[in-house]
């Protein structure tokens, strides 16, 4: 179970000490508690989370008897120390654990039957195991009126609650958002936010995980299914390029909830799930879900069964040469089998990778990188441009963990965030990161065990800056280097040796393809977005998606495969940082969609070519077979856990964009994962969802002549934005405006070029506000 | 009250608590001078002039008896229901004063007229006096019957004003 | 064979001829059951109306044939289903593949469901065998006789 924290036996120079009359030995300074289960002794602990922090002894679940001290001592807040004799077993651990589930239980309803947590429940389990079966209250129970909304997604029962802090500290230590707290004081004592306001917070979901009853349960999960009738199936999430390793919950076909591992991957994301990895899994049933293959005729569209579509595709495809775009979201598999079909079935075909060329960052890229899990033990962390609370979420956690251990934080970049307040942090102008990575230098040199993140759309848009941070990185032989990704599986899509889109943009202009297959590939919605509406507007080839949701391309598409999501097919994910993770197939999918991959293959077949692997994972070994990063890297050697590519994911080639031309104010977009597609697509996220807001300073505001609430259009050298509601705030930056990626019908994506290059914008009202 | 005012009250007194974090507890009391308990506005008051998040600071509101968080009434009586007390009767008590003021057995309140405001106590230190009771946080006493404590409440309703009583 | 053998025979079947059958007539007359006889489930619901069964899914974790199913879902104010927070939306029984060892009647915390005493469930069609909530909240269609104290057939 995750609830111990992993003992390491192996270490040098153990403290040998007794338990039970065994003698064993343990590191220096590791709890009783972790000790003793490293030792196959299970200790009964509530409040005791070594992810949370350090022990506080609230539950008084884990008393155990050491020789020499007075009393019962509390396991997990004693550390081991040498030639102690711990028993655990003795008449007066065994009185004491009776006693304290017994006051526990005095007020916690037996309502274990219609409580969502029943059967997968601590309480439960240890009272079942460690508890005297009888209880000698027969006075009335406890009684508050149930379930209290925490949230639109945090049901809260203060009746099952056994007041153990957890969800408190997780709350004010680990996500630091300060918002729950425990008021009132003894029996009376009741966890809650300030007044009952719904709990804000960007991980407010992880509190149900750690809690050990039912007090805390997710509303979208509310009696959905009990821990019998499901499937647990470990996966990685596929909705931001961290990679956070999930356990899917699946029943009767269905995801119906996605929860941290119960042995959560230290690497990565520890357990912690940020709310959208969590909650958008009802993304994979929702309106735009394509469940159905779509032909578009001179007659109006037709939907059609997966062969009929799939002939249909190859008879489209024959004989023509066709561009293939490969999607960010894209799996390893698929994009492989894609550029394979280049050699094979679709000879001549150009293929090439949505998402930013990044040819600035391959001195960056070169560098030695850093798990997230080595932020833990850097002294220095820098985070040089971009938000990671709002891009790549469970990495704000892991700054936050490495502040709490003692590291200095500092960075720079254009926008304000949610992170400046953990250290110093240099506001530079637009354009002009290479500033404030010139005044991060001397810090990275001084610094014993730097960690330096990175972000990748911020930098690539500004050669200078990459090669000043690559400098300084080199500086110290003990800095690593963590990027800070910009998609799902950008990193794979580059081991694959995959040129950016680019390539597939000029064959289109030029009329050297015919015909263009996306796979999961969304140009339209995508920075760039101007330059392939313009494409694809005089392209009179057939266009083919696969798919899994409705977006602007697919309206445009010809014939739409109907694909599988991340939550329900199998294949292989490249975190930001360069980890090798295996999806799992968890649920189904719709009747008439089946897995990119197996429609690649299937595409294959029909056009006379027949491939090598009938499975992913042969799919997987054929299509990374002679790519350097991959070396080595198998599916079984992926394991549960993943494992870092064997070389840096680079493509050679790729072109350094120019500095930003033209007249306007900067503009300064953000990737947000909170509110975006996914979580609009979701039904329990429905409030989340990210307004099209631009966002400036009042004088900004004032020199452009818009007031708060106007609807205006920005325009710049790559083109034009749909329409965004001005947002006038104090504390932003004077002279630049700010605007999300990924907002409701993409409107910024327009005036961005797609290798993310600095732009300068002119904002046209159209509407007053 | 607004937080500018609540740090022009704590400035002076700053150097005096080692940890910033007790300085929640006189800033809370300040606040509460100016209606007679905190509301929500109060408390994110206290919260920016402290530092501290407004739930944490509701969290120490609620912890302590005498900082109200809801409207209390011109006296409030404070009937000690820890274990000494109780073995005398002090439920006894509570039951009689709660019935006479019309207000909830299980967690007091204040009376319809806004006069009093009944409440549960944790030990006062008057185990040997049991029951007893405290008024206004000023003078606690005891042994109270149930008829003598209804009458202590009747009493109180009648006189003006704390000041006046106790003087 | 001789002329006595002949008349031994027919003396057998002139005997059993008068003699009371051991076999009923069914459908006409119907075996009757002990009193704990395990046969047909039967949901149950309090004198109020509301189901005893809250949808907890006990009985499909004790279900040794995995032939129940239950989806549950949240009573509300407008739709109160059952006594406590949540109630079966779906639960239905695989008479087919049910094997009435009782199992469910022990694991059911509220004594919401019971195995009675009516065993004819034959039907023509085996999806028909699935038995759903409305089905098994209705008594029996057809009741099995129960077999009185020292009644032998």
């Amino acid at each position: 179970m995750a609830e111990y924290a992993p003992v390491d036996l192996t270490v040098e120079n153990q403290v040998e000490f007794e338990l039970d009359g065994r003698r064993v030995a343990a590191p220096a300074g590791t709890m009783l508690a972790d000790a003793c289960y490293a030792h196959g002794v299970e200790i009964p602990i509530f409040c005791y989370e070594p992810r949370i922090g350090p022990p506080i002894g609230a539950c008084r679940m884990c008393l155990v008897e050491v020789e020499g001290m007075r009393g019962l001592q509390t396991a997990c807040s004693t550390p081991v120390a040498p030639d102690m004799v711990v028993r655990t077993t003795t008449d007066a651990v065994k009185e004491a654990q009776d006693g304290v589930l017994e006051v526990l239980l005095a007020n916690h309803p037996l309502d274990c039957p219609v409580c969502d947590k029943g059967g997968e429940c601590p309480l439960q389990d240890r009272t079942f195991k460690f508890g005297p079966g009888t209880s000698r209250y027969v006075e009335p129970k406890r009684h508050q009126p149930k379930p209290l909304n925490l949230s639109h997604r945090i049901a809260l029962d203060r009746e099952r609650c056994i007041s153990c802090f957890r969800c408190v500290r997780f709350s004010q230590e680990v996500a630091q958002d300060g918002e729950l707290t425990m008021q009132e004081r003894g029996a009376r004592s009741e966890i809650t936010t300030f007044s009952g306001d719904p709990y804000r917070g960007r991980f407010s979901g992880n509190i149900i995980d750690v809690c050990p009853v039912g007090a805390l349960t997710s509303i979208p999960y509310r009696f959905v299914s009990r821990p019998w009738d499901v499937q647990n199936t470990p996966s990685v999430c596929g909705l931001c390029p961290v990679g956070c390793n999930t356990e899917l919950t699946v029943r009767e076909g269905r995801t119906k909830r996605v929860t941290g591992r119960p042995e959560p991957n230290p690497a990565v994301e520890e357990g912690w799930l940020c709310d959208t990895g969590r909650w958008a899994y009802d993304a994979s049933w929702s309106q735009a879900r394509i469940t159905a293959a779509v032909v578009r005729e001179a007659t109006g569209d037709r939907t059609a069964t997966l062969e009929d579509a799939v002939d249909g595709a190859a008879a489209l495809l024959r004989g023509r040469t066709a561009g293939i775009l490969v999607g960010t979201a894209a799996t390893v598999e698929e994009a492989g089998i894609a550029a394979d079909l280049a050699g094979g079935a679709l000879p001549g075909a150009v293929v090439a990778r949505m998402g930013i060329p990044g040819g600035a960052l391959a001195p960056l890229r070169a560098l030695p990188g850093a798990q997230l899990g080595d932020v833990d033990d850097a002294d220095l962390v820098v985070v040089a441009g971009g938000d990671p609370s709002a891009q790549q979420p469970v990495a704000e956690l892991r700054l936050r963990k490495a502040r709490r251990f003692g590291a200095t934080v500092t960075g720079c970049g254009p926008r304000p965030h949610a992170l400046e307040a953990l250290g110093t942090f240099i506001r530079t102008a637009p354009g002009d990161l290479a500033a404030g990575v010139a005044s991060l230098a001397e810090a990275i040199a001084a610094a014993t065990r730097p960690v330096v993140m990175w972000d990748e759309a911020d930098l690539a848009g500004e050669p200078a800056a990459a090669e000043a941070l690559a400098a300084a990185i080199a500086a110290n032989p003990a800095a690593r280097q963590l990027e800070l990704g910009a998609e799902v599986n950008g990193s794979g899509l580059r081991a694959l040796g995959l040129p950016d889109a680019g390539a597939v943009l000029d064959a289109v202009r030029a009329g050297t393809v015919d015909a263009l297959l996306l796979v999961h590939a969304d140009p339209l919605d995508a920075p760039g977005r101007a330059a392939w509406d313009a494409a694809l507007e005089g392209f009179a080839g057939p266009v083919i998606a696969i798919a899994s949701h409705a977006d602007a391309t697919t309206e445009r598409a010809d014939l739409v495969l109907p694909a599988l999501t991340m939550w329900e097919q199998e294949g292989t994910l490249v975190s930001m940082n360069g980890r090798v993770q295996r999806l799992r197939p968890g649920a189904r999918g719709p009747e008439g969609a089946a897995a990119g991959w197996e429609l690649l293959v299937a595409l294959a077949h029909r056009l006379g070519v027949v491939p090598g692997y009938r499975t992913a994972a042969a799919a997987f070994r054929a299509v990374t077979a002679g790519r350097p990063a991959f070396a080595g890297i198998t599916p079984e050697a992926a394991g549960v856990l993943g494992v870092p590519l064997a070389a840096p994911a680079q493509v050679a080639g790729a072109s350094a964009p120019p500095p930003a031309s033209g007249e306007g104010v900067p503009l300064v977009a953000t990737r947000t994962v909170y509110g975006g597609a996914a979580a609009r697509r979701s039904a329990a996220l429905a409030d989340t969802a990210a307004p099209a807001e631009l966002r400036m300073a009042p004088d900004t505001a004032a020199a452009h002549w818009v007031n708060d609430g106007d609807r205006v259009v920005l325009r710049s050298s790559s083109g034009e934005s749909g329409r965004l509601t001005v947002r006038v705030g104090d504390g932003l930056p004077e002279g630049v405006v700010f605007a999300p990626l990924g907002a409701p019908g993409s409107p910024t994506e327009g005036v961005l070029p797609a290798d993310m290059a600095p732009v300068l914008v002119r904002v046209a009202r159209v509407e007053a506000g | 009250m607004d937080a500018d005012r609540i740090r022009a009250h704590l400035d002076p007194i700053r150097h005096e608590f080692a940890d910033p974090r007790s300085l929640v507890m006189p800033a809370l009391k300040f606040a509460q001078t100016e209606k007679g308990h905190l509301t929500r506005e109060d408390m994110a008051a206290v919260a920016e002039a402290t530092g501290y998040s407004p739930s944490f600071i509701e969290s120490v509101a609620s912890f302590y008896d005498r900082l109200y968080t809801r409207p209390v009434g011109n006296r409030v009586v404070s009937v000690c229901v820890t274990l000494s007390c109780m073995l005398r009767g002090a439920d006894e008590v509570w039951d009689a004063l709660c019935e006479h003021e019309g207000v909830d057995h299980h967690h007091g309140g204040t009376s319809a007229d806004g006069r009093i405001t009944i409440q549960e106590a944790q030990c006062l230190g008057y185990c040997d006096k049991g029951a007893c009771i405290q008024v206004d946080a000023e003078e606690t006493k005891g042994p109270y019957t149930p008829e003598e404590a209804v009458k202590l409440v009747e009493e109180l309703r009648e006189a003006p004003t704390p000041a006046e009583l106790w003087r | 064979m001789s002329i006595q053998d002949q008349l031994k025979g027919f003396g057998i079947t002139f005997r059993t001829m008068l003699s009371k059958p051991l076999t009923l007539g069914y459908p006409e007359r119907k075996t009757p059951v002990f009193p704990r006889f395990r046969g047909r489930h039967r949901l149950w619901t309090y004198d109020n109306g509301l189901e005893k069964c809250v949808g907890c899914s006990l009985c499909v974790a004790a279900c040794p044939a995995d032939c129940i199913r239950v989806v549950a879902e949240e009573n509300t104010p407008q739709l109160r289903v059952s006594a406590g927070e949540r109630f079966a939306r779906i639960y239905e029984i695989n008479m087919a593949r049910c094997i009435f060892c009782g199992y469910c009647e022990v694991a059911c915390p509220f004594d919401a469901i019971t195995l009675e005493h009516s065993y004819e469930l034959s039907e023509r069609d085996r999806r028909e065998l699935v038995y759903t909530k409305d089905m098994l909240l209705a008594p029996a269609p057809k009741q099995a006789p129960l077999r009185a104290e020292g009644q032998r057939v």
